[in-house]
């Protein structure tokens, strides 16, 4: 990973972000990958400490705890390095670095290499 | 040869003239302005990304020499101007300032507040409007080196308040938020609080360049900063022992975490002139700085002298590139400004289009 990452040490960042349909997020990459997301994946995912136990490192999002209405009503980036989303079930403290983001791609190719 | 046609030549000239740093000709750079020819006299402005461009006066001469080289030109009056670019940011704080620099070691002690203040007057003596924030809270030391004596910040109203001014340089520190010599005691979400403060209610006013002394460390002051303000680039400062190197490595890679260009590594404490001869002596072994550098593949950026009258002038509130300008240690201050400038320089050009900070989307249902 880091030898092939010259330009960018800790990866490629988002040239640019934008909403496909009503449920798919799309993020296309410096490198020219372009990515796509499920919300609802994306807020199971959550990193913050409420969701990932800071200790235990226990998912506290139980599968099917997550509404299929889920939706963000907002995002921004945080500084250079991540992205923070305003879910519509008040749910907001999550900080998803791009690092995240470029693992979580839920493309045909990406898929196929994190079942691999 | 008509004054046209001549213009045509000189344009073709200038076309060969590279910027080393930036791997571009001037003209394709946009760097010639306001070319003017009258009667084979002619006259021009080059423009460059900063004031303190290291090499400022080769690009001069060898601008001279070749348009002076054109048949039909008498005289050549190339006019050195710069306008410092800005790095992309779109977030709504710090909206004057068109570069942050911030600069941070892992390890404490190694001199960063000297470096940053002098890399701050070093950059303003070429005529960049330059701020300097004391990022450390809990153990502010500008104030003393710049001999700002401790006053209250004066209101600007809106919330605002106006950074002290000394020395061509705007300053804000906490030292002027207590009475002097009294501790700031504060839990760590305070510190933040203030960062915030330090970047969206200060009237900094136009900047080109904000030189941020950071705490040492990865703590809360350096989070805040890179969540909230739009980072051009970070200076790691180390010492040329081993031992500095392995928080110095931290700091590398807190800026690539958060992905802020590190512009390069600073060596401070390099080596020792005594007064009895010119030898460099490396009484702390050598070339942490280098081995950092090599490592992260970053450049070295400067090599600062240990000199007692750093420490004298640190101490007066007279910093040694103002004092003396000529010690080896101002040298070497001059040549680090210009460095750091070029890399940001280097990088604005070299910029893939990105998602900036600020960037907000609202989601359609």
């Amino acid at each position: 990973m880091s030898e092939e990452t010259n330009e960018e040490p800790n990866g490629p960042s988002p040239s640019d972000i934008k909403q496909i349909d009503e449920a798919t997020l799309g993020i296309t990459w410096t490198d020219g990958h372009e990515s796509i997301y499920h919300v609802k994946f994306l807020r199971e995912k959550c990193p913050c400490a409420n969701c990932i136990d800071e200790w235990t490192g226990e998912k506290k999002i139980k599968p099917g705890m997550i509404q299929d209405t889920i939706r963000p009503l907002k995002l921004k980036t945080v500084g250079l390095y991540a992205v923070q989303f305003d879910w519509n079930d008040g749910h907001s403290t999550g900080l998803y670095p791009y690092s995240l983001l470029r693992s979580l791609c839920q493309c045909q190719d990406c898929k196929a290499k994190s079942a691999a | 040869m008509s004054d046209q046609e001549l213009q045509v030549k000189v344009m073709a000239a200038l076309k060969t003239v590279m910027d080393p740093d930036l791997h571009k000709n001037i003209v394709d750079l946009g760097f010639v302005k306001n070319l003017n020819i009258d009667n084979g006299k002619v006259r021009f402005d080059v423009e460059l990304t900063t004031p303190a461009c290291p090499v400022k006066e080769q690009l001069k001469n060898e601008c001279s020499q070749k348009v002076g080289a054109i048949d039909g030109v008498s005289e050549v009056d190339v006019n050195m101007t710069a306008a410092v670019r800005a790095s992309e940011h779109s977030q709504p704080i710090l909206t004057g300032v068109k570069n942050i620099i911030a600069v941070a070691s892992g390890k404490g002690g190694v001199g960063k507040s000297t470096v940053s203040t002098n890399l701050a007057i070093a950059l303003s003596q070429t005529g960049a409007k330059v701020g300097l924030m004391d990022g450390d809270i809990y153990g502010p030391s500008i104030p003393k080196m710049m001999g700002i004596p401790i006053s209250p910040p004066k209101g600007a109203g809106n919330n605002k308040f106006h950074p002290h001014e000394k020395h061509g340089l705007k300053v804000v520190s906490a030292a002027f938020l207590t009475e002097e010599g009294q501790p700031l005691m504060l839990r760590g979400p305070m510190l933040g609080g203030i960062i915030q403060q330090f970047l969206q209610n200060v009237e900094w006013g136009e900047l080109d360049y904000l030189v941020i002394d950071l705490p040492p460390g990865t703590g809360d002051v350096q989070l805040t900063l890179t969540q909230r303000a739009p980072l051009s680039g970070g200076v790691i400062v180390t010492t040329p022992q081993q031992i500095s190197l392995i928080d110095a490595e931290k700091g590398v890679k807190m800026f690539q975490q958060v992905k802020v260009p590190v512009l390069g590594v600073v060596e401070n404490m390099s080596y020792f002139v005594c007064d009895g001869c010119d030898k460099k002596h490396y009484i702390f072994a050598s070339g942490a700085g280098k081995q950092l550098a090599d490592q992260f593949k970053v450049p070295v950026l400067g090599e600062i002298p240990l000199l007692p009258d750093v420490v004298t002038a640190g101490d007066s509130g007279l910093p040694i590139t103002l004092s003396q300008p000529d010690s080896l240690a101002s040298q070497a201050y001059r040549h680090l400004a210009g460095q750091v400038a070029a890399q940001i320089s280097i990088n604005q050009t070299k910029a893939s289009k990105k998602v900036g900070a600020g960037f907000e989307l609202a989601w359609k249902s």
